[in-house]
């Protein structure tokens, strides 16, 4: 098994560009998308793999942090006695914010932007949390070639944790999991303290 | 199988509105569009009309209610241990209370989380109320999400030890903060005329996605264990791929829905020949109905408009996590009923899109059925389902 693992502190810079052909499309990511894909380039860097063969899943952590503007949108949508304004919402709350930001919201986007900045193509999911998602995905992916599992997650206070593994299906049964609907970054949260100790 | 749709609520009500190719697209009713620049919208209906749900409620955790409703008296599940038994599902984005939120002393703090109400969380109960200890697995790959749950229990119950995966999914965006953050993003139909046609596969004026909303469960099981009497319908095979192209556009080519028909087609031990219609993603929108269109020809190659193909989606829109779970009751309905439907609101054909694409319904002997969906970021499926003799 080959692993990589970040943690980043609340703002702190993850150096993705260096992964990206077309740098114009760092506009799209939140915090999460962009060490999901940092993390993917340093797996490839320690072992290239054909992307268009081996099955990528990914799980995203239960979100805790937003960056797509709630704050904006909730401070012009309420009116003068403090009521929430379907009118304003339309007017001021929403039109004030960048049609960027819904890419911040949606589940797939780590796994896609993965798909775009390294050309893998083939097999794929993108779970809700679980590690059990990824196990399982891993197990039942229909190649007997290794695979690539991954998650990653904002937390409340803005910190961000990711990691990605190159495993062989024989290599799951062995993954560090306490409880199976735990959130899947703790997997390899635990892979790499394991590897540091 | 169970369904909660805009076509009806209930299997019976749901197969009827094929039949009848009832409308399910209107202007919304739930909240509030005043001064909205789109206004449609496909609402779950029972006995023909729309749901009630409460502005503030998650309407996904009412469908779940009813989809369960009808799923839980079926026998199958209680033949299995509890370890036997899965839940793999798909969904869409979080739901959050806005309007409780906005007027609260926490908007103040930016202390948003207690009225957001995650897709793994509303399953929860659900998997507690069959339950299924043998684990709880969610996807949320946007428009391919149920799909992707679909493939993956097929698997499941292939190479483990598992026997019965209840599967399918559960969306709606029907709330202004996605229902704009859709707009957003340049997607939804802004069609002026009746409403009910805003939504157009393949049509030459086809003008965008309708957001629809809805349920749909399946208890899957392993052939040996399956009742001969109950079953109704097979997965023959199934992949998955992803585009690798832009974000926001599908790869104009169909290469990787193509990709994921093919090897699905494989899988089923088939080939293109034995594939009798296929139910499409078919959106409404020009680029991906011209993607699947590339893809068709890729798949069938000179033999594409032998092979009759149908969108749901002009009648329920587009149910985002929930459309293959939809879209695999309407291939149900055509393997039951031996008939590939009429794709509601196709009327003047794109002669750029020369895809065999019917308005008036055709029977016809059907063994096995291709299912296609393919997701906004590039993700692909394709199901092979076969007929149960």
């Amino acid at each position: 098994m080959i692993s990589v693992y970040h943690r980043f502190s609340p703002g702190e810079t993850i150096p993705v560009e260096q992964y990206l052909k077309n740098r114009k499309i760092k506009k799209y990511f939140n915090g999460e998308t962009s060490a999901a894909v940092l993390c993917m380039g340093e797996l490839m860097e320690k072992n290239p793999v054909n992307p268009h063969t081996t099955p990528v899943y990914y799980a995203t952590g239960i979100l805790e942090y937003e960056d797509y503007g709630l704050a904006g949108i909730v401070s012009n949508s309420i009116d003068g006695t403090g009521h929430y304004s379907p009118l304003l919402f339309i007017s001021r709350g929403l039109s004030n914010v960048s049609p960027l930001n819904q890419f911040k919201i949606l589940h797939n986007m780590p796994l896609s932007f993965i798909s775009i900045a390294f050309g893998f193509t083939s097999d794929n999911s993108s779970l809700y949390s679980s590690a059990i998602g990824l196990l399982v995905s891993a197990k039942t992916a229909a190649t007997e070639e290794r695979i690539i599992i991954g998650s990653g997650k904002g937390y409340r206070d803005g910190s961000i944790e990711c990691g990605f593994a190159l495993v062989s299906k024989d290599e799951v049964d062995s993954l560090p999991v306490e409880d199976p609907q735990e959130e899947a970054v703790l997997m390899f949260r635990r892979i790499a303290e394991k590897a540091t100790a | 199988m169970s369904v909660v749709s805009p076509i009806g609520t209930g299997v019976d009500e749901f197969f009827t509105g094929i039949d009848t190719s009832r409308y399910g697209i209107d202007n919304i009713r739930c909240f509030n569009t005043e001064n909205y620049p789109v206004t449609l919208g496909a609402e779950a209906r029972k006995d023909d009309s729309v749901l009630a749900v409460g502005s503030e409620e998650d309407r996904r955790i009412i469908f779940n209610r009813h989809a369960f409703d009808e799923l839980s008296p079926s026998p199958r599940l209680r033949s299995y241990t509890p370890e036997e038994r899965m839940m793999i599902v798909g969904s869409g984005v979080d739901f959050f209370r806005l309007r409780e939120y906005s007027e609260s002393a926490h908007a103040k703090t930016n202390d948003w989380h207690s009225y957001s109400h995650n897709s793994c969380g509303i399953y929860k109960e659900c998997a507690a109320s069959f339950d299924c200890k043998g684990g709880t697995i969610v996807n949320v790959a946007a428009c391919v999400a149920s799909s992707q749950a679909i493939g993956l229990s097929y698997r499941t119950l292939k190479e483990s030890g598992k026997k019965a995966v209840i599967t399918g999914g559960c969306d709606s965006m029907l709330n202004p903060m996605h229902y704009m953050g859709f707009y957003k993003l340049g997607a939804l139909s802004d069609w002026k005329e009746d409403p009910r046609q805003g939504c157009r596969p393949f049509d030459r004026d086809r003008r965008g996605v309708v957001l629809g909303e809805g349920a749909a469960y399946f208890i899957l099981e392993k052939e040996e264990y399956a009742s001969p009497n109950d079953r109704l319908a097979e997965i023959a095979g199934y992949s998955s791929t992803v585009d690798a192209y832009l974000v926001t556009d599908p790869d104009p080519e169909g290469t990787y829905i193509a990709r994921a028909a093919v090897e699905a087609i494989r899988d089923a031990g088939i080939t293109p020949d034995d594939i009798d219609c296929v139910h499409t993603h078919g959106t409404g929108t020009v680029k991906n109905d011209s993607a699947e269109c590339s893809a068709m020809k890729i798949i069938f190659g000179n033999k594409y408009r032998d092979v009759p193909v149908f969108s749901l989606k002009g009648q329920v829109g587009h149910l985002i996590g929930a459309c293959g779970a939809i879209e695999t009751a309407a291939v149900i309905y055509s393997l039951q009923k031996q008939i590939v439907p009429a794709t509601v609101n196709f009327e003047n054909p794109d002669p750029l899109i020369d895809l065999t694409i019917l308005k008036t319904p055709l029977k016809k002997k059907i063994r096995y059925i291709l299912k296609l969906n393919a997701a906004f970021g590039g993700q692909n499926t394709a199901i092979v389902f076969r007929r149960c003799d």
